[in-house]
């Protein structure tokens, strides 16, 4: 590639991400449209995309955000508001350079839709100006800080009058409208309270100082106090900006606020600093400052600390862009670390070298932290997918005239990122058959007595070893009837055959089957959800389907944590090793001959009073030998139900580096992959929840056969 | 609705109220604690019935332990004081981290304690 287009190439990577941030930025805009530090980072985005644009040679894209980002000025100057038509727009735009990145339109087209973007913004500027007449409206404002909408910190001091009481006005109702414009700490002044004898129950002698924090300029404050002008002292003191504390403005000194508020003198400061105690004990002591005014003062400190905290430029942490490939790379070389280690580990167990075993011990928590860390590289977390299926619902909902919110929980929670890539075909699926067949229209749901707007609510959580994602909509739920009917029309069930609930869901998973009664642009062509099927499953993961007709319905995802590398559970069968997932593993007890025989012939076991089924896997692997004695079960739970797997020996756990089979034995059932031993040998990988499945359909199978041959006879 | 009840016994007495404390009764309470005041040396102070308070009783209350602290005299709070009574004082800006100026040690009614609770 020539170093022109390798620049070009990173350009486009880099407005890609900014392309993306601008889309969650815009669709958080519609919820919070006042929020400046939203509408900043949207104009520093547009920005970054026009400036680095023209320096690649991108002109076209240049030209177009350039309009886009001032309109986004104005925004930003409080001259224009935001709406949802600006939100739609500047959307569309955010859709037209992403087209202009990808070169996909031909020059006339793409020109005529930009211009036609553009002429919309332009109708959005207010009448009484143009773009190039802003220099008069600013001029008349003074830099003070009172009028703009950046965040300021006053300090306030309120002394009414001793008969404030008898024009009947509570001062807390004062107080509570000052809380009302921003972040306050309040502190009453109680020193001038008289004694108990002398006090007059009516008159007022307390006094308060407040530090506020808030974006709504003087004049709001001042219109608090307004209808007691006359009969109080009220001193506004503006201690701060969001500007000043941007620039590393020092957390003011207590002395300093003493100082400033009149208490003392600078030279009477002075004098008490150079003794050793804190400032304001000290000061007290002196007699200089009473404690009052000391806590007052504290409580500004904190306030402005508090402040400064929230406003400094959050640095972004820094980060570097690295391939898949070396990360693909690292992580394979990772898992060869882990078998040469556990080979290490069991050479020292075994040699008469007390050195190599704590060496050998070492190496074992260096690699597992290694592991650890190496897995995190490639978690990322899920949120960014959830802010593309904001979009996804909106513009979906908008399409076919139905209101539909969107909700989330759990974005922070981290996938491995060929997980989330992934998933997103998925998701996307689930997604659209909530809104297209999930929530009502929006006249509907107002007759069954629904709120007009449908919800949309996903969700991702740990769960153990697993990621659990859910789609939940509050639309019509499965209608378990049409299913069982479709089901029979299609000869995938029998008319009488007796299916629960949830087994009646999981038809829908099945190809082919779809009982939309029209396919539309959207769904409804049957091809979707076995394709969903397919793919969680490839994932290792599974769909599991919850309805109620008419309140909604729940999909939930699980998906393990990573692909690679697992806890696992040695096990031996004759001669050779199997490993069992950890993750699924309850525990393990023993199966004696005296055992199976009190079974009568049935493959289950009594595990403290409960009946637990297992399936012996000599016979299923068809393991050469006979068996030993006394044999051991692995008690596994899937689900809800608890299942045992019988097998000569348990060795332990184990670290598992997960190898793939290879095509050539992808189609065996039960096995998911295999792994290496510290000894070299290899020992394959149980799907423990495959295997059940298999055998109940096999006990199934056998139990219509039987019943076939009784009939018969 | 408004209602004083002074206990004594013993040495102790306790004034009980119960409803809602606001300028209207502002020198009814002032009486009370007087009345208070003068019936003993160890005062205690029951408001568990007590939702609001407002800026002029919470003055009397402060008044009543300067008094108290200048004659030495101890008053304390009796029981929980209920959530709304703590709101009000809250709003009224009178929770504090120490003591006002009058410095009397750690009796104050509405210092916080390291929770911030009163």
């Amino acid at each position: 590639m020539s170093s022109a287009d390798q620049h070009k190439e990173t350009y486009r990577e880099e407005a890609y991400e900014l392309l993306e941030l601008l889309e969650s930025s815009l669709m958080e805009l519609e919820d919070r449209k006042d929020d400046s530090e939203l509408i900043d980072s949207i104009f520093r985005a547009l920005h970054t995309i026009k400036g680095s644009g023209s320096m690649f040679g991108f002109d076209d894209i240049a030209a177009f955000t350039h309009e886009v980002e001032t309109v986004f000025d104005m925004v930003r100057n409080n001259e224009i508001k935001v709406t949802k038509e600006l939100i739609d727009l500047t959307l569309s735009s955010q859709d037209h350079i992403l087209v202009m990145l990808n070169g996909e339109d031909d020059q006339n087209s793409s020109k005529s839709r930009g211009d036609k973007i553009i002429s919309s913004l332009k109708e959005l500027l207010p009448l009484e100006e143009k773009i190039e007449d802003t220099s008069e409206q600013t001029g008349n404002k003074d830099d003070s800080p009172a009028e703009s909408g950046r965040e300021t910190i006053y300090r306030i001091n309120f002394h009414p009058h001793p008969e404030i009481f008898s024009t009947g006005l509570n001062p807390v109702l004062l107080l509570d409208e000052l809380r009302e414009l921003g972040h306050c700490n309040i502190l009453a002044h109680t020193d001038s309270v008289p004694k108990l004898q002398n006090i007059d129950p009516e008159s007022c002698y307390t006094y308060w100082d407040a530090v506020l924090t808030t974006d709504k300029g003087i004049n709001a404050i001042k219109d608090v106090f307004i209808f007691v002008e006359d009969d109080c002292e009220l001193e506004i003191e503006v201690i701060g900006t969001s500007d000043e504390f941007e620039d590393g403005f020092e957390s003011k000194k207590i002395g300093e606020i003493f100082i400033e508020r009149g208490y003392i003198t600078r030279e009477a400061f002075d004098d008490v600093l150079n003794q050793k105690t804190r400032i304001g004990e000290r000061l007290v002591d002196a007699g200089l400052v009473g404690a009052q005014e000391v806590e007052s003062a504290l409580i500004e400190q904190q306030h402005i600390k508090k402040f400064q905290s929230t406003h400094e430029k959050k640095e972004p942490t820094s980060s570097i862009r690295v391939s898949s490939e070396k990360l693909d790379c690292l992580v394979n070389l990772v898992g060869e670390l882990v078998t040469v280690q556990a080979r290490l580990t069991q050479t020292a167990a075994t040699s008469s070298d007390p050195r190599l075993n704590l060496i050998a011990e070492e190496v074992e928590r260096l690699t597992e932290e290694l592991r650890d860390n190496t897995m995190s590289v490639r978690m990322v977390p899920i949120g960014s997918m959830f802010s593309k299926f904001k979009r996804l619902i909106r513009d979906l909902s908008g399409e076919i005239g139905k209101e539909i919110e969107m909700t989330t929980d759990g974005a922070e929670t981290e996938l491995d990122k060929t997980v989330i890539e992934k998933l997103n075909d998925p998701l996307v699926h689930l997604i659209r058959n909530s809104v297209d067949h999930g929530i009502e229209p929006p006249e509907d749901r107002e007759l069954i007595g629904k709120p007009r707007k449908g919800t949309v609510h996903l969700s991702a959580r740990h769960s153990g070893a697993n990621v659990l994602i859910e789609i939940t909509d509050d639309g019509a739920g499965l209608d378990v009837d049409a299913i069982r009917a479709k089901a029979i029309e299609r000869g995938i069930i029998d008319p009488e055959a007796e299916m629960s609930e949830n087994e009646i869901f999981s038809l829908i998973l099945a190809a082919g089957f779809s009982t939309a009664k029209t396919v539309t642009s959207v769904s409804g062509r049957g091809v979707g959800m076995d394709v969903v099927k397919r793919n969680i499953e490839a994932l290792r993961g599974s769909i599991d389907i919850k309805s109620q007709k008419g309140k909604g319905s729940t999909i939930t995802l699980k998906l393990p944590l990573t692909l690679a590398i697992i806890d696992g559970l040695l096990v031996k069968l004759g001669e050779d090793s199997f490993v069992l997932p950890l993750s699924l593993v309850e525990e393990c007890i023993e199966l004696t001959d005296e055992d199976i025989a009190k079974a009568h012939g049935r493959k289950i076991a009594n595990v403290r009073g409960e009946i637990v089924p297992y399936i012996s896997l000599r016979e299923k692997f068809f393991v050469n030998g006979s068996k030993p004695d006394i044999e051991q079960i692995v008690i596994a739970r899937v689900d809800d139900h608890r299942v045992g797997f019988v097998v000569d020996d348990v060795i332990g756990e184990h670290q598992t580096v997960i190898k793939s089979l290879g095509s050539f034995y992808k189609h065996v059932e039960g096995v998911s992959g295999a792994t290496i031993l510290g000894d070299g040998s290899v020992a394959l990988i149980i799907d423990i929840p495959k295997l059940i499945q298999t055998a109940e359909i096999d006990e199934a199978a056998k139990s219509n056969h039987d019943q076939f041959e009784y009939q018969t006879n | 609705m408004i209602n004083f009840e002074l206990q004594e016994e013993d040495s102790n007495s306790t004034l009980i109220v119960n409803g809602q404390l606001t300028i209207a009764c502002a020198t009814e309470l002032k009486d009370a604690l007087m009345k208070l005041y003068e019936s003993s040396k160890s005062l205690f102070l029951d408001l568990a019935n007590v939702n609001s308070i407002d800026t002029s009783c919470l003055q009397l209350l402060c008044a009543a332990h300067k008094s108290c602290m200048n004659s030495d005299r101890t008053i304390e709070m009796k029981d929980e004081l209920s959530e709304s009574f703590k709101q009000s004082v809250t709003d009224a800006g009178y929770i504090r981290k120490g003591n006002c100026n009058a410095n009397y040690s750690s009796s104050c009614f509405w210092a916080n304690d390291e929770k911030g609770q009163l």
